[in-house]
């Protein structure tokens, strides 16, 4: 019996468990069926294949959000791949908490968050959501490296792409596209913090209940109305007064 | 700092991956075990809380998965499938901080800071333990 061969065998079998999380597959590993013809080494080869093809769904949305701005080449993927680090939150989780130092900023690939402060009295006010393609962080804590005023949490579970402050000047010197899209993304931003002061200041709250089915068309039936009032600046009962008289009419 | 790190052990229910999950439970962190047997890891869950009321401990049934979730991982492995384990989760474990007993991870892991540590130091567990808790910065 070579030995050597069994061990071999038996690893490359583990990885095919590891690659396709086959928990439910509890039998030894000497009673597996794998085609007599396909050797380990090619079975690691495809496997790692799967794998590239399985990461390439990591970083969808995020080169999609990049392509609406910006073209990027296979090489400038491949830096924010080697960049951008892969990170899951579940629900409840914090990315940040107030006090702690930003380091990151996220992508959303897949789920909600939010950020909130909290005030005297221990009411959550909501500043922001961040659904999929949205980016979320403090930026005066990123920028200053004082502690963050922002907590940062998750409303689902999320699958997230954080960049680090190093990372992120890293990006900009080895692909200067990004600076426009940086550049972009902060005008969008800026718009939209414009749009909502001016809301907070002149708008009525049905105003700015549409402005925010406007900004978010997707997430009102996924976020708690009393998150939903704590954004609009309203008590809950406003909110739920108002959605029953724009489905009234 | 505040906000809960979360650590992957993979390859939790070795004797290294036994000692890491111990020392590393205390605190402010979520510690993910994985490995091959879920009852020996049942059985390291139990063990941690035993020791450690406040100890936030969760089994996973998946490496890749665990280690996408993780700020830190340990690989606590033995040496016939690190090289598969390696490959497999390199692309989840990006920019994280990774403790492992490898002489070939720098080139296995090249995005990831790695604290190699060597086996034959009987103090790994203490020096582990404090690399961890400095506040480590991804330097590119």
């Amino acid at each position: 019996m070579n030995h050597g061969g069994t061990e071999s065998r038996s690893s490359a079998l583990f990885f095919v468990r590891l690659c396709l999380c086959a928990t439910v597959v509890q039998k030894p590993p000497t009673s597996y069926t794998i085609q007599p013809k396909a050797d380990d080494q090619t079975l690691f080869i495809l496997l790692s294949r799967v794998l590239l093809i399985f990461t390439h769904f990591m970083f969808e949305e995020l080169f999609k959000n990049i392509r609406q701005k910006i073209e990027i080449t296979e090489k400038e993927e491949e830096i924010c791949r080697s960049l951008f680090i892969p990170k899951k939150l579940r629900k409840r989780q914090y990315l940040l908490q107030q006090g702690d130092v930003s380091k990151y900023t996220a992508f959303v690939e897949k789920g909600l968050l939010r950020s909130y402060i909290i005030d005297d009295k221990g009411t959550e006010l909501i500043m922001q959501f961040a659904p999929e393609g949205w980016w979320i962080g403090d930026m005066y804590s990123s920028v200053t490296g004082e502690p963050a005023e922002n907590n940062i949490d998750a409303i689902e579970d999320s699958e997230l792409l954080l960049l680090s402050n190093q990372a992120h000047e890293k990006l900009l010197q080895e692909a200067p596209v990004f600076e426009r899209h940086f550049r972009l993304l902060l005008q969008n931003s800026f718009i939209s913090l414009q749009r909502r002061l001016k809301g907070n200041i002149i708008q009525t709250a049905e105003e700015k209940y549409k402005s925010f089915i406007a900004l978010y068309p997707n997430i009102s039936q996924r976020v708690p109305q009393h998150n939903i009032a704590s954004f609009l600046g309203i008590t809950p009962e406003s909110l739920s007064r108002i959605r029953r008289q724009m489905a009234e009419r | 700092m505040a906000t809960q790190r979360t650590i992957a052990i993979i390859g939790a229910s070795s004797e290294k991956g036994r000692i890491a999950s111990k020392r590393l439970a205390t605190g402010n962190t979520r510690l993910l075990l994985a490995d091959e047997s879920k009852e020996d890891l049942l059985l390291l869950k139990n063990e941690i809380e035993a020791e450690h009321s406040n100890a936030d401990v969760e089994i996973m049934e998946c490496m890749k998965e665990a280690g996408w979730e993780a700020d830190i991982i340990v690989l606590a492995l033995n040496w016939q499938v690190e090289k598969e384990i390696f490959t497999m989760i390199r692309p989840f474990i990006t920019g994280k901080t990774v403790v492992s007993f490898s002489k070939d991870n720098n080139c296995l892991l090249p995005y990831s800071k790695v604290i190699a540590l060597k086996e034959d130091n009987v103090n790994w567990a203490t020096e582990m333990e404090v690399q961890l808790n400095t506040d480590f910065k991804i330097e590119y």
